[in-house]
């Protein structure tokens, strides 16, 4: 805008510059060169900080313990039955020709059932989760028609599902059709049949009448035929009874992924004490009987595996049924310690895992349908095998290292590179009983690291202990990192980094317990030489 | 007495350098005129510490080196100012006696776009500024007393004159409603910055007022602001030994803008302690300290603005001159000005007229004070013709000879065209 007034008035196209901060955007940028010091980062970590994701308990003694559950395997009630989609078709004709009034009623047969392929199983009530019914008519009769369609043994509240359809009448050749879907959702369905005798069965009945608008009476022929599907589909139980059936499944060989150690890519630590708990838990309605064939600790990064060595391994584990009261479940536990003393757990948490590998097999039903087809199942109540561990934080650390991918994006928004270069000083005012190695790895597209930050000795050095191992006052280092104009330039250009940090413990090998109190306070100062660029 | 009359009317004009803004009132308005239009413009900038090359890149852009900041640095004292003014407009002036038969009274009216900048800074703030603070680390720099003002409006004006040229004593009125197109300003009576002797911590101690109009309106249509304020001229003639004298004193702009309930304000007595960004893990570096949003977010923290209304004062003008006329050819002319609520230092000068002939003169000004220190000046009248009067100049040409030591500009032009 100054600039189009400036044009409209030609004497001021003569005047010198102005200092008019509304003007400038329009002439040009002005930039020049500041030596800035400025602290860039303040933080106060805990071991929470540094280890995150990690769920850690306080001991009496202020001490530190991680307390983890890694769940192994879930059953599915996909894997004991699988309600697929099923259509009923129904075509409907009279025996020979008749005349129907109005509003009369059209003798075709009053039910229908089907009977679910469930091999082994023999449901006797289920309560849908979610699912549908798909309804379909095509009527050949040359007057309007109306239905009451009905599934009698799907309620919802004690009232069984039903719904009055108007049909239209036959149009030269083309029959009248309708077509509606509906949702099932909290339905009850009882699977014994119109008889209460059945199995995985379902039924519908039907009534029809020529409608009671109709002029006159129609003439119904056998030609004039009544089509009627019903698809259910999508049907998904929340609950089920009846009899699961003596079934053999195999569990794995599958994997599990354990995150407790995800950022640990190098170094060792030894435990004083690991303790594990093998854990079933139990909320179905069905006996089971469990063969743990192997369970392994996997470290991807070092490509170590070591299985697990207890008489757990190969030894039938039966798992009692669950009891239902009221809607209450009762579930049933089993629980299998693992200890240093009764196996090589210790081993295989020291390997650092980050995958957990088992191989199962698991017999429903081993003694048959003793609880009279009475079995239960709720979809989300799961038999589950899992591991709870309890790790105190008392360990010797070497060379321990963490890595974590970060997104960097240090180029300024309007496209300015303004650091030129200068010196990058980190105090770190250590309370923990160990040293700790910083790197900052700058990765190209690839991921490949292509440069480093840190190119002199940096090592944070450990906080002072006493006899005891324990932290008696914080220890502050000083590391200032030149940073050059070329590496400022890359780290501009640069998109990730990995930082790592190598951490080693102090009086080796001797444990040294983390305590909750135990804090390290870091700050990143700047000293850069930056060019200040106007907008 | 038509020579007088006219060597009289260059005198006048030649006070126009001075205060453009007083040249209606005080230019004679010819007999044999009863109608003119003129078209009016000044700028100028001075500092007292800035260099006109500084200026010129900081405004026209490009890399301000060291070279160019030293040339600053050298001239800056513990407490400096910059001001610039720019003015332009039409004007139409009328004789009243050939509407109301009323006699040596004329009536004018005149729209304008006006536009005011001044600031007062520490050595500390320039060098804070333009070097870092690095080399202040375990000091305190002193910001202390450091204000700006930005003020732009637009300008409708209607004003009486008496507009005989003689021996009489000579007067003018003018008011004017003002359009607020923009404003901002920052007073900070009290402002400190500490960096530590290690850098990890920055202290800021600051007792400021920031205030700036709507920001989603700009540029000369916006209207965020009404006010009003009045222009008085007198001139009283006298003889001395040495010749005919003339006492002249003029106010201009005396009045305010309202800026309306979008402008924004701040203000803060605080101490900021910043240590950097807070980071709660290792591995959120990123998230925490180069997001913009965090950037955003703290600056909302520490500076808090709300919406109010804002009542702004204008900078107004006071000129007093003393004039001679020593001969024919030359007079003499002594003044001061001063601007009100301007960071403005009083300006003293003296002024010398050479007419060269009836229709073309000169001027000469050599001054001390205003925004910067030594102002010299050049000015030129000349009569086309035809009714048509053009005169131009500088009262600061150093910034234009000597721009790496000097910043004064300006430069004042005026084309006037009488009708009968």
């Amino acid at each position: 805008m100054a600039i189009n007034m400036r044009k409209s008035f030609l004497l001021f196209l003569l005047v010198g510059p102005l200092l008019f901060s509304s003007c400038r955007k329009e002439i040009g940028k002005a930039s020049w060169d500041t030596e800035l010091l400025a602290p860039l980062v303040d933080a106060s970590l805990n071991i929470n900080n540094i280890l995150p994701d990690s769920y850690l308990q306080a001991n009496a003694d202020s001490s530190l313990k991680i307390v983890f559950n890694n769940d192994l395997y879930k059953i599915n009630m996909d894997t004991l039955f699988n309600i697929g989609d099923t259509t009923i078709h129904n075509g409907y004709a009279v025996g020979g020709t008749v005349s129907l009034s109005p509003g009369f009623a059209i003798p075709f047969p009053p039910s229908t059932s089907t009977t679910y392929s469930l091999p082994g199983i023999e449901l006797r009530t289920v309560i849908v989760k979610s699912g549908y019914v798909k309804f379909h008519v095509k009527s050949k009769i040359q007057e309007a028609t109306t239905y009451v369609y009905s599934i009698p043994c799907a309620t919802l509240a004690g009232v069984p599902f039903s719904i009055h359809v108007n049909v239209p009448a036959r149009v030269g050749s083309t029959p009248g059709t309708y077509s509606q879907t509906f949702d099932l959702s909290g339905y009850t369905i009882n699977l014994t049949g119109p008889t209460g005798t059945l199995i995985n069965t379902i039924y519908t009945s039907l009534s029809a009448n020529i409608s009671s608008a109709a002029t006159s009476a129609v003439t119904v022929n056998p030609s004039d035929s009544l089509i009627i599907d019903n698809t259910f589909f999508d049907i998904i139980p929340y609950y089920a009874k009846g009899y699961f059936g003596n079934n053999t499944y195999n569990v794995g060989p599958s994997e599990s992924a354990f995150t407790l150690f995800d950022r640990i890519v190098d170094g060792t630590i030894q435990l004083e004490d690991v303790n594990f708990n093998f854990k079933i838990e139990n909320p179905i309605g069905m006996d089971a009987r469990l063969h743990v064939n192997n369970i392994s600790s996997i470290n991807t990064h070092t490509g170590t595996s070591i299985n697990l060595i207890n008489s757990l391994i190969s030894s039938p584990i039966n798992i009692n049924r669950a009891s239902e009261s009221g809607g209450t479940v009762f579930p049933t536990y089993a629980s299998f310690p693992l200890n240093t003393s009764n196996s090589n757990i210790k081993q295989m948490i020291e390997n650092l895992p980050n995958k957990f590998s088992y191989s199962m097999q698991m017999v429903t039903d081993p003694l048959g349908n003793i609880s009279g087809s009475n079995d239960f199942i709720y979809s989300d109540k799961l038999l589950k095998a899992s591991l709870d561990m309890e790790i105190p934080l008392s360990l010797v650390a070497n060379n321990l290292t963490l890595a974590d991918t970060l997104a960097l994006n240090i180029s300024q928004s309007n496209g300015t590179q303004s650091i030129h270069d200068g010196y990058i000083t980190l105090f770190a005012n250590n309370g923990f009983p160990f040293n700790a190695k910083l790197q900052l790895y700058l990765l190209d597209d690839n991921n490949i690291a292509v440069d480093s930050i840190f190119g002199y000795a940096n090592t944070i050095v450990e906080a002072p202990v006493n006899s005891s191992l324990r932290v008696i006052s914080k220890k502050m280092t000083k590391i200032t990192v030149p940073v050059s104009e070329s590496k400022m330039d890359q780290l501009y250009h640069t998109k990730k980094a990995v930082l790592k940090v190598k951490f080693n413990t102090i009086d080796q090998p001797q444990y040294i317990k983390i305590y909750s109190e135990y804090s390290i306070d870091v700050k990143l100062v700047g000293d850069f030489n930056y060019t200040i660029q106007l907008q | 007495m038509k020579k007088i009359l006219f060597l009289l009317f260059l005198l006048a004009i030649q006070q126009n350098a001075d205060a453009q803004i007083s040249a209606i009132f005080s230019d004679e308005f010819p007999d044999s005129s009863k109608t003119r239009v003129g078209l009016i413009g000044d700028f100028g900038i001075n500092s007292t510490a800035l260099t006109s090359q500084f200026i010129s890149k900081f405004y026209n852009g490009g890399f301000i080196n060291t070279e160019l900041k030293n040339q600053v640095l050298s001239r800056v004292k513990n407490m400096n100012t910059v001001g610039v003014d720019l003015n332009y407009g039409i004007y139409l002036g009328l004789k009243l006696d050939s509407i109301f038969h009323k006699q040596n009274v004329s009536l004018f009216f005149s729209m304008r776009d006006r536009a005011h900048f001044d600031a007062r800074f520490s050595k500390d703030f320039y060098k804070v500024g333009f070097y870092g603070n690095a080399a202040y680390a375990g000091e305190t720099a002193d910001f202390n007393d450091f204000n700006l003002t930005f003020l732009r409006y637009q300008q409708l004006q209607i004003g009486l004159f008496s507009s005989k040229y003689d021996s009489a004593a000579r007067w003018g009125i003018a008011v004017s409603i003002l359009k607020g197109e923009q404003y901002a300003s920052i007073f900070a009576q009290k402002a400190e910055l500490f960096t530590s002797e290690d850098g990890q911590y920055i202290d800021f101690n600051t007792n400021m007022q920031v205030a700036q109009s709507d920001t989603a309106k700009k540029g000369i249509g916006a209207f965020n602001g009404i006010g009003a304020c009045v222009d008085i001229y007198f001139e009283a003639p006298f003889s001395t030994r040495f010749g005919n004298s003339k006492l002249r004193v003029s106010v201009a702009d005396i009045g305010a803008i309202k800026f309306n309930s979008k402008s924004l304000y701040l203000n803060q007595d605080s101490v900021f302690h910043y240590s950097g960004f807070q980071v709660n893990s290792i591995y959120d570096l990123q998230d925490s300290t180069f997001a913009s949003s965090s950037q955003d977010s703290i600056i909302k923290n520490i500076a808090p603005f709300k919406n109010q209304s804002l009542s702004v004062t204008l900078p107004s003008t006071l000129n007093l001159t003393y004039e001679t006329q020593f001969s024919k050819h030359f007079e003499m002319t002594e003044g001061i000005r001063y601007i009100f609520n301007g960071n403005y230092h009083l300006l003293t000068y003296l002024k010398g007229n050479f007419i060269i002939n009836p229709k073309i003169s000169v001027s000469a000004t050599f001054g001390y004070g205003g925004y910067g220190k030594f102002n010299y000046g050049l000015g030129v009248f000349a009569n086309l013709g035809k009714g048509i009067l053009i005169y131009a100049g500088s009262n600061n040409f150093e910034g234009f000879i000597a721009p790496k030591k000097a910043c004064g500009k300006s430069a004042y032009i005026s084309l006037v065209k009488n009708f009968r």
